[in-house]
């Protein structure tokens, strides 16, 4: 059953995915994206990670799909919803992604992950609420996947090693919001 | 036996990065590009925690590269967005097509 | 003494830098520095021979020096040699150019440019002595070409009449031609002996040639690339053609070229550089032929000739054609002599003309004649010189050139017997040309009389140096007494070869030749130019196509023109042509067309689109994915 419900996420996720990229009115492509990011955190649960789940939506859902929906009000008041949305090389572009996707479906067919058993292969409850993330825990799996609590000591104990990077990756996001006001900011000439 | 195969998470990241690479080559529209790679990056997301749940399970590596990549994505989409309305606000346009300065 | 002998070309330098950034305003001042400068270089000369002659004859060579450069494995030395033959140029150098510039003072003191006219002459002089005394093939090119430089400097002294500019143009590019070989025998030296050094080259071709490590031929191509360079100095033919016309410069600078500073050099260089030139014969002969070829050549010009220092021009070409054919037939000590002998009455000689043409201002003897009357001390002098020229004993030119003679009787290259009588012919007419040039110029009566009236006797300063080369011209031929043989014992290579005469008589039996030959020479001249019982101009009207090719010099200076213009233009014209269209047209422009073309044609990748670039990374994953996994 829990199986099933992944494959209809995972149908979902490549769906709309794809529909976000191919309607011609951006607010319904920005919907499409929202509907993905839902999609890939569902996926997170699958993987037992449901604090990034909550993130994912919170950043994505939350975050990013608003700006960009904010970037489309902003430019879209000169846009022609009926120009064509693919540019000129729609067909090599097609044909690039394909043999992409096909040669990654080939590696990984031919890959060892195919047949190799997993030591930590849980089986899943269902997946609709903290306590069925726990029962895997309960099952075997390992702690790390219970709570908040590991990935905070992973990311800020020195110990760890993450703890600089994490630091780092902060001050990042303060330049590049202070970037992106900067460049967006209107000429002052 | 109710478990997933690794595999089949690999399968639907593969999918979804060739959907944003199809994306960032075809659309004309410059957020459009930045929705593929979006994309592209959540389907990495995937493969970290799929390979840190079936891979290598006392490492915490895989879901803290999630929360960097995750940070990055957001700093991007915001200059990112900012870069778009500066080229709109020059071109009149978020074509990527019609900012072609640098043609030989 | 000989410690000092460095000081001998450092000193006329110095007086040359003096004069040039001092003194140059002030003639007196400059000319004193110059001379006095010239004085004590002569004195340190003189006491360096006294010095020597006291040595036992094998010690009688003496090196020091100092590195100049180091150029592994290369090491060029500055240096001074002093051994007989450097000391016997050193006394000629020292004693003419003295005499010059003493002179020079009454000839040139008028001329406001006369303290850089000073300054030239000790830059000259201290060339050549930087040459004579070198001690390595890479300090005797740097003195070679100072030289060079200064006989352009001088002869081009007047540069504002074009005559004087073009001939000192002439011979600065005519002695470059033969420089260049010269350039390339020095630098082949340095590539096979790995050294420089005189005596070292000397001892590893003196080894070498004894057990078989240099083929003789090898050594000779090097000696003939170095007479190159002497056949430009001294100018032998066929690059003699600007020697006649270096007459253009102040006449006491020609005497200095013709005796002294110039086509000494090379002599003196073939001299130096003996041993390369002994090691094989054929470089003998071609020395010997050549020497021998213009020594004949030249005195026939001269026959011709209307020009007062045109005719002495070509006396010295003549007499260094006896030089070096001395050298080639392996006479290095009567070289050597003739060279001494001859730098006395050729530097009386000019200094005389230069007497002459001080007091009729003109330089054409047509309009000379009965001069003995107003310039008794010239006209004296002068006759010493003539006779001595023309070899007539006791005179300085007898003994020279009866030693050449005798050396070429005795040599046994190829058909000596050829350059022998060549040689004596060529005395004959060295008698009859040098005194035409004296009847014509000193007795009759005066044809020009307007000049003739003005005409005096030249002041001290210029009659004194003529009286001392006078008496040289006498006397410096008994050096070589026979039976004394000093000069032969002093300045010889290898064993000193003397000559067979053990007294003065028997010399006189032996060469009965020559005197006769230059006897015959001068009443044949007094036959037409003193009594007047032949007539000249019927003679040239009757040989005319022969007259006129002795009056054009053989039109070598013509056939080079022609050749130059025919074809050195014409090869340029057939190069401009080609770097006008090939090199220009095709390989310059199309350089740039295809560069052009390469980029408009690599600029069609650069299509500005960013996803294009985006499609070529992706494209190119891509292709990479599957070229490594087929």
């Amino acid at each position: 059953m829990s199986n099933l419900i992944f494959y209809a996420i995972a149908g979902i996720v490549v769906a709309s995915g794809l529909l976000s990229l191919t309607v011609r009115n951006l607010f319904h492509c920005a919907l499409f994206l929202a509907m993905t990011m839902f999609g890939v955190s569902g996926v997170f649960l699958y993987l037992n990670s449901d604090f990034l789940a909550s993130v994912q939506v919170l950043i994505y859902v939350g975050a990013v799909t608003v700006i960009i929906i904010f970037g489309i009000s902003l430019t879209r008041n000169l846009m022609d919803d009926r120009a064509k949305a693919m540019n000129r090389q729609l067909l090599f572009a097609v044909l690039a992604a394909a043999v992409l996707t096909v040669i990654l479906f080939a590696a990984i067919h031919q890959s060892s992950f195919v047949t190799q058993e997993h030591p930590m292969a849980v089986t899943l409850g269902t997946v609709t609420s903290d306590t069925q993330s726990m029962t895997a825990v309960e099952a075997g799996a390992s702690p790390v996947f219970q709570s908040v609590g590991y990935l905070a000591d992973a990311l800020l104990l020195p110990q760890n090693g993450f703890a600089f990077a994490f630091e780092f990756v902060s001050i990042l996001l303060l330049s590049a919001l202070v970037g992106a006001i900067v460049i967006a900011r209107k000429d002052p000439s | 036996m109710n478990s997933i195969p690794l595999v089949h998470f690999l399968y639907l990241a593969a999918m979804l990065f060739g959907v944003g690479v199809f994306g960032v080559l075809a659309r004309k529209n410059a957020i459009s590009v930045l929705m593929g790679i979006e994309l592209m990056l959540n389907a990495v997301n995937i493969n970290f925690l799929a390979f840190a749940r079936y891979w290598n399970w006392n490492s915490l590596t895989g879901p803290v590269f999630v929360v960097f990549v995750i940070t990055i994505a957001a700093a991007e989409a915001a200059v990112a967005l900012a870069i778009i309305i500066s080229i709109y606000r020059h071109l009149r346009t978020a074509n990527v097509d019609d900012a072609h300065y640098l043609r030989g | 003494m000989i410690q000092y002998s460095w000081l001998i070309p450092a000193m006329p330098a110095l007086a040359y830098a003096l004069i040039a950034i001092f003194t140059r305003k002030s003639k007196t001042v400059s000319a004193i520095i110059s001379i006095l400068t010239m004085g004590a270089c002569f004195a340190i000369s003189v006491g360096i021979f006294f010095e020597l002659i006291k040595l036992d004859p094998a010690n009688r060579v003496i090196t020091f020096g100092a590195t100049w450069l180091q150029i592994a494995p290369w090491q060029a030395n500055v240096g001074v040699l002093i051994d007989p033959l450097s000391v016997n140029m050193l006394l000629v150098v020292t004693l003419i150019s003295l005499l010059v510039q003493i002179y020079s003072w009454g000839y040139m003191h008028e001329d406001e440019r006369c303290g850089t006219y000073y300054a030239y002459l000790s830059l000259f002089t201290a060339s050549m002595l930087l040459l004579v005394v070198s001690n390595n093939y890479l300090q005797i090119f740097v003195g070679w070409e100072l030289v060079g430089l200064c006989s352009y400097l001088l002869i081009g002294f007047w540069y504002f009449k074009p005559e004087a500019a073009n001939a000192a143009k002439k011979a600065f590019v005519v002695n470059r031609i033969g420089d260049m070989g010269f350039l390339m025998g020095v630098v082949t030296i340095g590539m096979v002996f790995q050294t420089f050094d005189f005596a070292q080259v000397k001892d590893m071709v003196t080894q070498g040639m004894a057990n078989g490590t240099y083929q003789g031929a090898y050594i000779a191509g090097i000696a003939l690339l170095l007479f190159c360079g002497a056949m430009g100095k001294s100018a032998q033919f066929p690059l003699h053609v600007w020697l006649p016309d270096a007459m253009e410069g102040p006449t006491p600078v020609s005497a200095l070229i013709h005796a002294a500073t110039m086509v000494a050099a090379g002599v003196y260089m073939v001299a130096r550089t003996y041993v390369l030139f002994s090691a094989d014969p054929l470089a003998m002969t071609v020395v010997a032929y050549i020497g021998g070829f213009t020594a004949i050549f030249a005195a026939t010009i001269a026959l011709a000739q209307d020009d007062i220092k045109r005719i002495l021009a070509y006396s010295t070409l003549s007499q260094l054609g006896y030089m070096v054919l001395s050298l080639g037939v392996g006479g290095y000590t009567s070289g050597m002599f003739h060279l001494t002998t001859h730098a006395c009455f050729k530097a009386l000689l000019f200094l005389g003309s230069g007497s002459v043409i001080h007091a009729v201002h003109n330089q054409d003897i047509w309009k000379m004649g009965g001069l003995s009357k107003k310039m008794s001390i010239t006209t004296l002098t002068f006759a010493i010189g003539t006779l001595a020229i023309a070899g007539i004993p006791p005179l300085a030119g007898f003994f020279s050139k009866d030693a050449i003679l005798d050396a070429v009787k005795d040599s046994n290259i190829w058909h000596h017997e050829i350059l022998y009588y060549a040689a004596v012919f060529t005395a004959f007419l060295t008698a009859f040309y040098m005194f035409r040039l004296f009847f014509v110029v000193f007795t009759g009566e005066a044809r020009d009389h307007h000049a003739y009236d003005h005409a005096h006797e030249s002041p001290i300063s210029m009659t004194l140096p003529l009286m001392i080369l006078a008496v040289l011209s006498v006397v410096v031929g008994w050096l070589n007494w026979p039976g004394v043989d000093a000069y032969s014992k002093f300045v010889s290579y290898g064993e000193a070869h003397l000559e067979g005469a053990s007294n003065i008589w028997q010399l006189l039996a032996q060469s009965w030749l020559s005197i006769v030959m230059a006897v015959a020479g001068i009443l044949l001249s007094a036959m037409f130019y003193y009594w007047k019982v032949l007539s000249a101009e019927k003679m040239a009207e009757t040989f005319k196509p022969v007259y006129l090719l002795l009056k054009n010099k053989y039109y070598v200076d013509e056939f080079y023109t022609w050749l130059v213009d025919k074809g050195l233009f014409g090869l340029s014209s057939i190069l401009k042509w080609f770097d006008d269209e090939v090199v220009d047209d095709g390989m310059v422009d199309g350089t740039g067309w295809v560069a052009r073309k390469m980029g408009g044609l690599f600029s069609l990748t650069q299509t500005g689109y960013v996803q294009n670039y985006a499609l070529v990374v992706f494209g190119a994953v891509a292709v990479i994915f599957l070229l490594v996994s087929f």
